[in-house]
């Protein structure tokens, strides 16, 4: 009996190695399938009711793409507003539409449906993509995870619209835009100025930023560094301003076909300012509390992965005079943001009383408090930085570009967001959407940043 | 001691394995938990977005319209009548769409709105011949055209000097303006 006993324990043993060998070995496609079916169980809701949703202009698309089923043309003249007008909107989703309803059969209504959940499969896959091609496979399966997450990403792809497909497409044409496929990331660009104006209106932001940033980095190179390297640095430049020219000539050009002009500021949502500005608890709502908290971890991560190699690059100072930069950089910025968070995300102080609940009761916190827990968690993150830098040994080795890309698409976004600021005042709103691209992306890298330093305790 | 690692007994190493596993249990089941409130959070943001604000009965007056109007024909309607319309039917709605390069297109809301709130037939039957509306879609629910959400004042549609109805059902009808 002891025999037998001993042998089915070993049996049952060897069984649950095999098992978490296998899920060990399988992890990446595990939790992107997770991802997916979590991501079609949010965006499910759009089966629900007897007819498509309507909010947001919804079927002024199945309009245009109704004339295509019916008459086998697109429409020039637009059916909005008593008609009579040019039909300016760009054509693309509509297309998409009208053609896979003639192919399948089915109703425009449920075509606009099935394309809803076709985009919840690829929504964690495109973020999953864009995040492996800037850091590693395990910051990528967080990037997939965390996109099922902010409501606003939720409220612009569960409902059958055009920003929902440019959505889905950003983040693919950005990781074609990095790598080497440079015909898929023209097409790419083609096919999202042609599907929605705001999100060719981001694309566009996000790579002119990154070429600003690029040349930064030249004139960094060429100036302190002198590592100038000539392939990588023009290659990246020829990539931006080629698409920058791209996006702008293709649109114009749609346009003036249209309407007989170029001037965007002639269009009614600038002339009358549509939209709202973001309000900070608009911001905290829609974005969900986990990205939110996790992107400003890996917003510090990526601030001081390029501080330490700007830092490296000058050769004036001491090591111990880089170091003490670095740990008073990243002391201050991690406790201005831990001081930011825990003062119910606001600078100003005691502009709300926190109360931490779980999992320890904490509160409600005071202004000094929450100064001293700002201080113990800064001099944690400084412990933490250092640990990944040292004893990570894929982590905090990604390439410069990568966090210059990532910073790209977050001030793109964020200036977007806030151009009420510069006298804009359109879209703000609409362009919160955008901005929380780059935020589950910081999100995911500030996730794996603690795994990581885990892993490095471990170790 | 030599190689400077620090012994630590089976139990110790027992206890410590244990609390380490606990720990791990404790981040996961608090990740996890959060992941799931801010999910759920998403789905409540997303779910007022999916309520589609046409009628049933307004979705079967679209047969009675394709039956009996002719493509683009321009009917009076409210933003949500409007694309409804313009999507089942290729008709033509006062309002409803992409209102990027039409024309006064403040003022028009204006009258619209002003169109379903009056009572008076003849400044209801002006506005919607200035926009060259030969019908009215008057839905079974509260109308939104730009401003405000409202209940049509349907005593205008008596006077049989500017409207005929042509379609009921229910509160759902259809004005023929003259």
């Amino acid at each position: 009996m002891g025999y037998q006993s001993n042998l089915k324990q070993s049996t049952h043993s060897d069984n649950a190695k095999i098992l978490l060998t296998y899920v060990a070995k399988h992890k990446t496609k595990f939790f992107l399938l997770l991802a997916i079916i979590l991501s079609l169980n949010t965006h499910w809701m759009v089966l629900r009711e007897w007819h498509m949703p309507t909010y947001g202009n919804t079927m002024i698309h199945i309009a245009s793409a109704r004339h295509v089923v019916e008459h086998g043309e697109y429409p020039l003249i637009d059916y909005s507003y008593g008609g009579g007008i040019a039909n300016l909107y760009v054509p693309h989703y509509r297309m998409l539409v009208a053609t896979t309803s003639i192919l399948t059969g089915f109703s425009l209504d449920f075509t606009s449906r099935m394309l809803v959940l076709l985009f919840a499969i690829l929504l964690p896959l495109g973020f999953f993509l864009l995040t492996r091609r800037l850091f590693d496979e395990n910051t990528a399966v967080f990037a997939a995870l965390f996109s099922i997450l902010p409501g606003e990403m939720l409220i612009y792809t569960v409902r059958p619209l055009p920003q929902a497909l440019g959505l889905i497409l950003l983040p693919i044409a950005f990781h074609a835009f990095l790598g080497r496929k440079q015909f898929l990331m023209f097409f790419l660009a083609f096919i999202i100025t042609f599907t929605h104006q705001e999100a060719v209106a981001y694309l566009f932001g996000a790579v002119g930023v990154f070429l600003a940033f690029t040349v930064l980095h030249i004139l960094w190179r060429l100036f302190v560094s002198k590592q100038f390297n000539h392939q990588i640095h023009s290659d990246l430049v020829r990539k931006s301003l080629f698409l920058l020219v791209l996006c702008i000539s293709v649109y114009l050009l749609w346009q003036f076909i249209m309407i007989g002009h170029i001037n965007v500021f002639e269009l009614a949502q600038f002339k009358n300012h549509e939209g709202n500005t973001v309000s900070l608890d608009s911001y905290l709502l829609k974005t969900g509390n986990l990205v939110v908290s996790f992107s400003l971890l890996g917003l510090l991560i990526s601030l001081s992965f390029l501080l330490r190699n700007l830092l490296s690059d000058v050769n004036n100072i001491s090591a111990e005079m880089k170091g003490g930069i670095f740990v008073f950089f990243t002391f201050f910025a991690s406790a201005l943001s831990s001081f930011f968070i825990l003062n119910g995300f606001s600078l100003s102080r005691n502009a709300s009383f926190v109360s931490i609940s779980f999992p320890i009761f904490l509160g409600p916190l005071e202004g000094t408090e929450i100064i001293f827990i700002s201080i113990v968690v800064a001099l944690f993150f400084v412990f933490v930085i250092k640990a990944l830098f040292e004893k990570s040994k894929s982590f905090m080795k990604s390439d410069k570009i990568a966090h210059l890309f990532l910073l790209a698409l977050f001030f793109a976004g964020f200036f977007a967001v806030k151009n009420d600021a510069v006298g804009i005042r359109v879209f703000m709103d609409r362009f919160l959407v955008y901005l929380q691209q780059p935020l589950i992306i910081f999100a995911s890298l500030g996730a794996n940043g603690i795994v990581e330093f885990v892993n490095s305790l471990r170790k | 001691m030599g190689s400077g690692r620090i012994f630590i007994s089976p139990g110790v190493a027992r206890i410590l394995t244990f609390a380490a596993f606990a720990l791990v249990l404790l981040v996961s089941a608090a990740a996890a938990y959060f992941f799931n409130e801010d999910m759920n959070k998403a789905k409540w943001q997303s779910d007022a977005w999916m309520n589609p604000v046409i009628t049933q009965k307004e979705e079967r007056a679209m047969q009675w319209v394709r039956e009996n109007t002719v493509e683009r024909e321009v009917f009076v309607t409210d933003i949500f009548g409007g694309e409804h319309l313009m999507g089942e039917t290729l008709r033509e709605g006062t309002e409803g769409g992409d209102w990027a390069i039409v024309p006064e297109v403040v003022p028009r809301m204006s009258d619209v709105n002003e169109f379903f709130k009056t009572s008076d037939s003849a400044k209801a039957h002006e506005i919607a011949k200035k926009y060259g509306a030969n019908f009215a879609l008057i839905p079974d629910r509260q109308l939104f055209a730009g401003f405000e959400w409202l209940s049509p004042d349907r005593s205008k549609f008596s006077n049989s000097d500017y409207f005929e109805m042509v379609y009921q059902d229910g509160e759902m009808q259809i004005f023929e303006i003259k």
